[in-house]
């Protein structure tokens, strides 16, 4: 944890002109976090395949 | 010899080469001496291999000569994007990082390439690590569009898509992440086709995100990319992404026309393009409905949903490929390139799962839309080449490539092929998507549109 934390230290200047692109992305990976439904997954590892 | 013959494309080079008409090795010193006086403004390569290609042309020539041909692009000069191992030349990604980088061992598609006799001039430059979509941040220099030279050519597969719309090359291997070989085919002019995931190796690929990445051709003509396609593909047990499919002969209904071909638009997806832009892609979907084409419309996923979920992927998996740089070496990164990698370390291992949720689900719905049409037609890009320094937008509603990520997030195959000019005489692309490892069919109606049309053939000022 000490260590993540640092790194966020670390980044923060570089962060900082991206705020407000950061607090939007945030705000719309909410939004699909509360409309996935339980049974959705990742794509399986040879889900390309099965669509040819 | 004629400046024309830069211009050729590889299956006229390759055709007249069988024949004897002209030389490999001629071709190849034209080339070199275009890219001597051209380039120090233009900035498309990293590093030319002049010797080596001079070799491989003398190779080819004498072989072709005997009668040993392998195949259509048997002597054609390419270029390879500079995160592509080749053995021995170096290999820089753009950056400061990998200056002195050389590669121990040739990638997948570049022995794949070699095998079929093409001559490699160089290696050409990209957006550094391919993070990025102007070509503007690279250790090398900016690159330039020579269509305007206050504009970025698009990226990061930049140094291709320049390269060819200049004559400095006949091909150009480029890597799509997130449009890469898609932008710079619009922004240029040029023809860019990014293969379903999974159809060409990765292996020797300096990876930008995993789940996204793909390698394909740049070409000057519809001909041209599925000609190279064809030398590309193939299984490669080495790469864990790599399906286990043969590669297969793309061309092989490049003139069977689109009559019958149904054209799924989805026009939410449509909103604030340049007037231009919107006029040349409704031209074009009317030229291709005279040939018998029918356009039907798609329900679409929302836009913003589809760029949030692909930025997610890619920010997380980009800082996890360059996490050991991102401790050690910070300073070595173009800033902005820094600053884009930073983002992935405020994102949660939550974030990633369920964007990868939701790609699964936006693959599975975009699949469907197969049902109701052959091929997806709009856009390759919003707006025509940007002004160099020009600031780029990642949110959804503004990004530049939020027309192209879709099919990386889904995997589809994809083209860019020239579809008019703005104003200002900027270039504009024309986006064609198929079903899952049906790039016949795209490359089929695109070739359909460019036989009909003239835009391919002009070339930038200066250049010819």
């Amino acid at each position: 944890m000490g260590s993540w934390l640092q790194r966020g230290l670390e980044l923060a200047p570089t962060l900082a002109p991206l705020a407000l692109h950061l607090t939007s992305l945030r705000r719309r990976l909410a939004a699909i976090a509360r409309r996935l439904p339980p049974e959705a997954t990742p794509p399986s590892e040879r889900s390309i395949d099965s669509l040819g | 010899m004629s400046e024309a013959v830069a211009f050729l494309s590889a299956a006229e080079l390759g055709r007249s080469f069988a024949r004897r008409e002209i030389s490999p090795v001629e071709v190849t010193r034209h080339l070199l001496e275009r890219i001597e006086r051209l380039d120090p403004e233009l900035r498309c390569w990293i590093t030319v291999t002049s010797e080596r290609a001079l070799e491989q042309a003398r190779e080819a020539e004498e072989a072709i000569a005997r009668g040993a041909i392998r195949g259509p692009l048997h002597g054609v000069p390419i270029g390879i994007k500079d995160l592509i191992d080749v053995a021995g030349a170096r290999c820089t990604s753009g950056s400061r990082i990998l200056a002195e980088h050389f590669s121990a061992r040739d990638a997948a598609v570049t022995e794949r390439l070699q095998s079929a006799g093409t001559v490699l001039l160089g290696k050409q430059n990209l957006h550094e690590f391919a993070y990025g979509l102007t070509t503007g941040v690279s250790a090398f220099g900016v690159c330039r569009n020579p269509w305007n030279r206050e504009r970025v050519p698009g990226g990061s597969s930049g140094g291709g898509g320049a390269a060819l719309s200049a004559g400095l090359c006949a091909l150009s291997v480029g890597t799509d992440t997130g449009g890469s070989i898609r932008i710079p085919a619009s922004a240029c002019g040029v023809v860019g086709l990014k293969p379903t995931l999974g159809r060409v190796s990765r292996r020797g690929v300096f990876p930008l995100a995993w789940s996204l990445d793909h390698v394909g051709p740049l070409a000057r003509t519809v001909e041209d990319a599925a000609l190279m396609l064809g030398a590309m593909a193939g299984h490669d047990p080495e790469d864990p992404w790599s399906v286990p499919r043969e590669s297969e002969d793309f061309a092989r209904d490049l003139e069977g026309g689109c009559a019958g071909i149904r054209l799924g638009v989805a026009p939410e997806w449509w909103a604030d393009l340049e007037p231009a832009v919107a006029a040349a892609v409704e031209a074009a979907i009317a030229r291709l409905e005279t040939q018998g084409a029918r356009r039907v419309s798609l329900e679409a996923p929302a836009l913003e949903d589809v760029y949030t979920a692909f930025h997610a992927i890619i920010a997380s998996e980009a800082s996890a490929a360059h996490e050991r740089w991102m401790r050690e070496r910070p300073g070595d990164y173009q800033e902005l390139t820094h600053r884009a990698l930073a983002i992935g370390y405020t994102l949660t291992a939550v974030d990633y799962v369920n964007a990868r949720r939701e790609q699964a689900r936006i693959r599975s719905r975009v699949a469907r839309w197969f049902d109701a049409c052959d091929v997806v037609i709009g856009p390759t890009l919003p707006r025509t080449a940007l002004e160099i320094g020009a600031a780029v937008s990642r949110e959804p509603a503004e990004a530049w490539n939020r027309l192209t990520v879709p099919f990386n997030l889904t995997g589809l195959p994809t083209i860019s092929l020239p579809c008019g000019f703005d104003p200002e005489g900027l270039p504009i692309g024309l986006q064609i998507a198929g079903r899952a490892f049906d790039e016949a069919t795209v490359v089929r109606v695109a070739r359909a549109y460019e036989r009909d049309t003239e835009w391919h053939r002009r070339r930038p000022p200066g250049a010819a």
